[in-house]
């Protein structure tokens, strides 16, 4: 057992809480048995929703039994239940009574999306997911009519990913919404989703998604096993799914691949991943993610090959830049002078000179400045933005300067930091950066390069022994494959690139058959 | 849990990896000496050769009792009791060779960056990443190696192109090719050249069993023997004909010198720092077998996983690279004198050979009720 798994150990539960929607409301003691008395079931349901203005229980008539309409007057549309329910004319002259609730859907509400609910949990669950429940007295189940039209977000352009070129969808709060989105660009009929609830309290819907002729079925399993372990109070974003699932919690990479790109989303399915769809997050989940997955953007796919695997390159370079350049400043201008050409030195150390600090304190200002700036820049009101950009030009800039607080090849030194920060095309990757960013500048100043070197050694030794869903973090350099190398480093072209990666063990290990290099026409009537 | 940990294995690519960081790692800074002159190249070269011998040979032997270390090897031809204190033996030398090896590179910090820090500094920092891996088991180890070979081999061939470049280099220096004859490459050779870089793959014989394709590893091995005994070559010749063979015999780190005089468009200069660091990870590589060897050793006559004593031997180890030697002269000169003779001679060579009879008898014998003994 290593020990971080020994620190922090994961709870493990008896059995798993993948409930079926009847079992859902089991451990809030709300009684399972749907009575054939309508007043047994309305007092409890009653009992239930007691102090909720919104919720309703109007009685109405049909044919001859009492019937019951209850519904939570804000998850559905008023007007629809009006018309569609309410103002059905039931008083009809026609022949006998309707003996069964079949009967009754079939003759009021035969153009109603419905379903039974045979307990009362399930009327409660219906209720809840705003359904009109009507329950008929001497009946032994309610017919739940879905009315819809809750309101929702309207699909918008990706706000944290955008692209110049290629589909500009992006994900919504709305979980049928995002597999629509989803499967409107994979026809597939082996694209599966399962739906399973999690949060004692909130009891979000959360879909496990993947092509099922593709994606490796113990990858798959271990998907499942992991969300079935999750025990969680409330779950309000991905994002806290994300922390219940990794293999290791205590490290700065982010171990599960998010994005709010559909197309993106649909690419890592096509490769025989799993993805999770948490309902109220626009961030959907890929996993097993590794570390290159964190430096390809979908646009890298939708470009003639030569400039994306260009990009590529120079977002691994700036990932570095992002990691190292202040720690090597620090180390290059207190232990390695010798290193740096003679007249870089003499401009270095001539501005310098009016700095009163020494140069870790100097590093460590600023870059506390510009992580402060940058917090500032994403919660403020949009309507002070200006502000922040004028002022942060004032304290990252020229300004300092002129007050002898910092050296110009420091502000460079910052300032190009931060943009190749910035490259990175998930967020959640850029933030290990700034993380560790710091825990370098310590180590450079305190042993300077070779600090420095130590660190991103065990920073790399860490970073082997991760692993994502069983599958090593980086995966297909280390371990190294030769195989899956045509979309690492590089993007070959399509034709090029047919296989899926084997770290995922794909049961359709390629993609297309047979080879289809595209080459001119043979020309007619040539010479031979 | 335990299953997954015990159920660890390498790739033929990873071996391979380590097994060339492992070569050329104190290679690059102590380098190969000075006892054949201007032909320490041929000395090399010669030496190569019979290494890919020896590491043949210590594969046929793990190939007598496939899955099974140096030790159990052990165990298997001398029995238990007298099995277990040899390996005890080989457990002490594994862990003073990490000691030795670690302090050729501390030397080499102290001597060139930090003149003023304090060894101890050194091997405790250098200890403590090496525990911290060896600790997350030797798959991490491999993927590591597989990470950082890119920079170690680009790094050493652009140091030779930079110091031709420089218009440092005068393979005149390699004149006059064996001017006194074979014998001082003889003497070079036996046992020091044999016994430096290439008897100590005898470490490999605790590592080789957990290779994924055991079928193949006696070619890879010896193809990376091969590899790796020219990258030594390439590097000598770069010694030689950038210092000569004078200042050779002078310097301690031959391959730093050499890097010193690189001086390219005005802007590359002292990269000998750079040198500095892409050694590092190889001494981290050596280190680490060795001291994972020793582990491994423990492991198997205590009956203790070896993560336990990952910690206790690091700091052992940290503390005995300071304690092996008062300084640096008396380091190199017992490496020179002492080391080859009375330790890698027995341990590397002498011992096996006692012992490959004995394994091969009792193999023999042990064929029928192989299966049964598998399934223990």
């Amino acid at each position: 057992m290593s020990l971080s798994d020994f620190l922090f150990k994961r709870r493990k539960n008896k059995k798993g809480n993948k409930a079926p929607e009847e079992e859902i409301f089991q451990k809030d003691n709300i009684s399972k048995e749907y009575f054939k008395s309508l007043n047994k079931n309305k007092k409890s349901l009653q009992e239930l929703f007691k102090d909720t203005f919104d919720f309703s229980c109007d009685d109405i008539k049909l044919g001859e039994s009492k019937a019951c309409v209850c519904y939570l007057g804000t998850m559905l549309n008023i007007n629809s239940l009006t018309d569609k329910v309410l103002n059905v004319p039931r008083e009809t002259s026609e022949t006998k009574n309707p003996k069964n609730i079949e009967e009754i859907r079939d003759r009021y509400f035969p153009t109603i999306a419905f379903e039974y609910a045979e307990t009362f949990h399930k009327v409660v669950w219906h209720i809840l997911n705003g359904f009109a429940v009507i329950m008929v007295d001497g009946q032994g189940k309610a017919l739940s009519l879905e009315i819809g039209n809750i309101e929702k977000r309207a699909i918008t352009e990706p706000s944290t990913q955008t692209i110049i070129r290629g589909p500009k969808e992006a994900f919504t709060e709305d979980i049928n919404t995002n597999i629509s989105l989803i499967r409107k660009r994979i026809k597939n009929p082996y694209l599966t989703f399962e739906s399973s609830y999690i949060g004692g309290d909130t009891k979000t819907t959360i879909a496990i998604g993947y092509i099922s002729t593709i994606t490796n079925e113990d990858i798959l399993n271990e998907v499942r096993e992991r969300i079935e372990k999750i025990e969680l109070g409330a779950v309000l974003d991905s994002g806290n799914i994300e922390e219940m699932i990794v293999d290791k919690s205590f490290t700065p990479f982010p171990l599960v691949f998010n994005t709010e790109r559909p197309d993106s989303i649909c690419s890592h399915l096509l490769e025989g991943k799993v993805i999770l769809i948490v309902d109220g997050s626009p961030f959907v989940l890929a996993v097993p993610s590794i570390f290159t997955d964190f430096f390809q953007s979908s646009e890298d796919y939708y470009q003639p090959f030569l400039m994306p695997s260009f990009i590529r390159i120079i977002r691994y370079m700036s990932f570095m830049i992002a990691l190292v350049l202040p720690s090597l400043y620090v180390a290059l201008s207190t232990f390695h002078q010798e290193l740096m050409p003679t007249q870089l030195l003499v401009s270095v150390q001539a501005q310098r000179e009016g700095v009163p600090f020494p140069a870790v304190i100097e590093i460590f200002m600023m870059e506390l400045t510009f992580e402060i700036m940058r917090e500032a820049g994403v919660r403020m009101p949009r309507a002070v933005g200006q502000t922040v950009s004028i002022v942060g030009a004032l304290v990252i800039g020229q300004a300092a300067v002129e007050a002898g607080l910092v050296s110009n090849v420091l502000v460079i030194i910052v300032a190009f930091t931060a943009i190749a920060s910035f490259v990175s095309p998930i967020y959640s990757f850029s933030i290990a950066t700034r993380l560790l960013r710091f825990v370098l500048i310590l180590c450079a100043a305190v042993f300077g390069l070779y600090g420095v070197l130590l660190f991103l050694i065990v920073m790399v030794i860490h970073l082997v022994s991760l692993r994502s869903f069983g599958v090593p973090y980086l995966a297909s350099v280390a371990p190294f494959k030769l195989s899956d190398q045509d979309d690492v480093f590089l993007r070959l072209p399509a034709w090029a690139n047919q296989r899926r990666p084997s770290y995922l063990f794909p049961k359709a290990p390629n993609k297309e058959k047979r080879k289809q290099r595209p080459s001119p026409p043979p020309v007619k009537g040539g010479e031979k | 849990m335990k299953q997954q940990k015990l159920m660890e294995k390498l790739s033929l690519w990873q071996l391979a990896v380590l097994l060339f960081t492992f070569e050329i790692g104190s290679v690059a800074v102590v380098g190969v000496g000075n006892d054949s002159r201007q032909d320490a190249w041929i000395a090399v070269a010669i030496s190569t050769l019979l290494g890919a011998g020896i590491v043949s040979f210590y594969i046929m032997l793990l190939k007598r009792a496939p899955g099974k270390n140096l030790f159990e090897l052990m165990t298997i031809s001398f029995g238990k009791w007298l099995g277990k204190g040899i390996g005890l033996l080989y457990v002490f030398y594994f862990f003073y060779i990490a000691e030795r090896v670690l302090r050729d590179f501390c030397e080499l910090i102290t001597t060139v960056i930090f003149e003023n820090t304090p060894i101890e500094i050194i091997s405790i920092t250098m200890m403590g990443v090496i525990a911290y891996m060896i600790y997350l088991g030797l798959e991490v180890f491999g993927r590591t190696g597989e990470i950082f070979i890119p920079y170690v081999f680009t790094f050493t061939i652009l140091i030779g192109f930079a110091t031709f470049f420089s218009g440092e280099m005068d393979f005149k220096n390699l004149l006059p090719v064996m001017a006194e004859g074979i014998g001082p490459i003889i003497q070079h050779i036996f046992p020091r050249l044999l016994t430096f870089p290439y008897g100590e793959l005898i470490t490999f014989m605790v590592i080789i069993p957990y290779v994924t394709q055991f079928k193949k590893v006696g070619k890879v091995s010896v193809i990376t023997v091969l590899v790796s005994g020219m990258i030594i070559i390439y590097g000598t010749v770069i010694e030689i004909a950038t210092l000569g063979t004078e200042q050779l015999g002078r310097t301690v780190f031959p391959l730093l010198s050499a890097a010193r005089d690189i001086s390219l468009l005005e802007f590359i200069e002292r990269v000998d720092l750079v040198v500095v660091f892409i050694v590092m990870f190889g001494i981290i590589t050596k280190v680490s077998v060795f001291f994972f060897a020793g582990l491994k050793g423990l492991e198997h006559i205590t009956n203790i996983p070896y993560r336990y004593m990952v910690l206790p031997m690091a700091t052992i180890i940290s503390y005995g690279t300071i304690l092996i030697s008062d300084n640096f002269a008396e380091h190199v000169e017992e490496g020179i004198r002492f080391i080859p003779q009375y330790m890698h001679v027995p341990f590397q060579l002498i011992l096996p050979a006692l012992f490959a009879p004995l394994l091969f008898w009792r193999t023999k014998n042990q064929k029928k009720g192989s299966g049964h003994h598998e399934s223990k």
